[in-house]
């Protein structure tokens, strides 16, 4: 397993319109809905909520990442949603958020997914990537800058 | 040759922070030509988990994490420990604070890993040592009164009206009087809490009053706590009675059963053991006491303040209340020579120790003489296979020489700076004799199992 099997390009958009966490996390949940890898959103919005909760997953270089594991998810799956304003989101570095990650682990997750979900977290601390993905032109861009 | 560090990353959920922390260290590292290895605890479990050899040979540790790690196989490395969101934000300069930190000095991690002990300890031990270390001030002011009113002479003390009379009073009754009943008390308290004090206090009591002591005590002081976290858990009231609970169902229910268990069923078997251990402990004389000095002592040093060194301790110092003084010598000797044998060892081969080591020496000497055998564990966890072996064969030497020579201690803690008080300990030139050949043999055990540093 790797990155390419849990973001696919329908659950990629370039134009996010979320302005707060909420609002992303909701927006980019329902396409990980339409994928099928979440079978009950609000039950699986707890969860990213409460990991939140904890502390915020804004990680900096305009990246969020909130996440969550949950029954309600049936398989290990990432959206992804690149604004074209900012999102109003408490950031490590204190700079706005354009680029929203959310991704979603199964109760019980495999190994398998979860190693494939550090790959993801790891690629997202290299610079090039976050180029890329700034520049992606449509899904499939953003996709082909996770390999 | 490039620095080298080990670090360990770890978040929440570990999803997502823990990688992107490790990454951004090893990124970091890189462009600063630093070698580093770092260990992710994620929800996959522990990766890339740092081994003895690596953590031995890092420069410095990094933690950057928000769930807890355990800090015990880090001592004596200079650490800097972060929320993990620290590591991802500004990895650089975590590197930078941590190539620069400086090791703590032996006394803060020794206190460290005190506090740590503390907070792990759970089940019977916690609740054991939860009842020893409030019998302990008990111990020691009793010990101590009881030691200066016999620098008045035995006589005199035991002479009414006299101030040596009334010095061992208080002594004897205010202070070693209470050490069983605390003793079953804060047992109680540690299982029940509050609503366990009055009957863990009882049972102690009464287990005093036929001389069935310290075992008496933690007998009695378990059934109570057991017996009232249990009431409190079954007893429902309505609302409005809820308040009895605490103020007359629980000290009745939990006074008058474990009462009438000690009295009725207890009491008699667990005097019996322990009149049985006394005239045992008294009576030992020659290879037996030897023998026992040499168990106690090996005991000391074998965790070095851990759950076998306490259960030594626990035996020494319950055995005050029942006027036996022996154990409690041997005990407290063979728990200070670990320490001050490693000084020793330094001192006479300096060459087997880094800089660090030494410095540390100076500081175990001082915990030594002190009666804190934690001294010893940054040595330990540095080199366990050579280290814990000798400070066991030193203690246990130093152990049964006490033993062998009839030292009798009356207080349970304090090291050197209690014995020059009149007559807390009989024999006091052998006494220093027992601690001095102990700390020489561990000193030299240690050194010849030890290589050079090259």
């Amino acid at each position: 397993m790797s990155i390419q099997d849990l973001i696919s390009p329908e659950t990629v958009t370039l134009d996010l319109k979320a302005r707060t966490p909420e609002e992303a996390m909701a927006e980019l949940g329902s396409l990980l809905v339409k994928s099928g890898a979440v079978t009950d959103l609000p039950t699986y919005l707890q969860a990213v909520k409460a990991r939140e909760a904890l502390g915020t997953t804004a990680v900096g270089f305009g990246v969020a990442i909130p996440h969550g594991k949950s029954g309600a998810v049936s398989r290990a799956a990432v959206a992804f949603g690149r604004s074209r304003g900012t999102v109003q989101w408490e950031s490590l570095d204190g700079e706005p958020v354009r680029m929203v990650f959310l991704i979603a682990a199964p109760d019980g997750a495999h190994d398998l997914h979860l190693k494939a979900l550090s790959q993801l977290a790891r690629l997202l601390m290299h610079e090039e990537v976050r180029t890329k993905l700034l520049a992606a032109e449509n899904p499939v861009d953003v996709v082909n800058a996770l390999r | 040759m490039s620095k080298k560090l080990v670090a360990v990353t770890s978040c929440p959920t570990g999803i997502a922070h823990t990688y992107m922390a490790a990454e951004a260290l090893q990124k970091a590292a890189a462009e600063k030509n630093v070698e580093i290895k770092v260990e992710t605890r994620g929800s996959i479990g522990a990766e890339n988990a740092l081994t003895d050899d690596d953590i031995r040979q890092a420069d410095a540790v990094i933690i950057a994490a928000d769930a807890k790690v355990d800090k015990s196989r880090f001592v004596g490395k200079p650490l800097v420990e972060v929320g993990v969101s620290e590591a991802i934000k500004d990895a650089a300069g975590l590197i930078d604070r941590a190539l620069s930190a400086k090791a703590p000095d032996l006394v803060t991690q020794v206190q460290e890993i005190k506090e740590e002990r503390k907070a792990q300890a759970t089940g019977w031990y916690k609740h054991l040592m939860t009842g020893v270390s409030y019998m302990i001030p008990f111990t020691v002011a009793g010990g101590i009164l009881i030691a200066i009113s016999f620098m008045f002479g035995i006589e005199t003390a035991a002479t009414e009206g006299t101030f040596a009379y009334v010095l061992n009073y208080i002594g004897g009754q205010a202070g070693f009087g209470f050490m069983v009943p605390i003793l079953g008390a804060f047992i109680a308290y540690s299982i029940a809490d509050r609503p366990g004090i009055a009957p863990g206090m009882a049972a102690g009591f009464l287990a005093n009053s036929v001389g069935a002591g310290f075992l008496g005590a933690i007998v009695g002081g378990f059934l109570a706590g057991y017996l009232v976290y249990y009431l409190n858990k079954w007893i429902r009231l309505p609302r409005t009675l809820e308040g009895m609970k605490p103020v007359l169902i629980l000290p009745l229910l939990g006074v008058g059963i474990t009462g009438l268990i000690m009295v009725y069923v207890l009491n008699k078997p667990m005097a019996a053991i322990m009149t049985g251990l006394q005239n045992w402990l008294t009576g030992l004389s020659g290879g037996s006491a030897v023998v026992l000095g040499l168990i106690l002592g090996a005991m000391m040093a074998f965790d070095m303040g851990g759950p076998v060194n306490k259960a030594a301790y626990a035996f020494g110092t319950g055995l005050l209340a029942s006027q036996v003084y022996g154990p409690m010598a041997a005990v407290m000797a063979a728990g200070m020579t670990p320490p001050l044998g490693l000084f020793l060892a330094t001192l006479l081969a300096p060459k087997k120790y880094t800089a660090e080591e030494r410095e540390a020496g100076k500081a175990a000497a001082v915990l030594g003489i002190s009666f804190i055998t934690e001294g010893a564990i940054p040595f330990a966890a540095a080199d366990p296979f050579r280290v814990i072996p000798s400070i066991m064969i030193g203690s246990a030497v130093t152990g049964a020489l006490s033993m062998a020579f009839g030292c009798e201690l009356m207080v349970p803690h304090g090291g050197i700076w209690v014995l020059p008080m009149g007559n807390v300990i009989t024999h006091l030139g052998l006494y220093l004799l027992a601690i001095l050949v102990g700390t020489v043999v561990t000193a030299v055990v240690v050194n010849l199992l030890k290589p050079n540093k090259e």
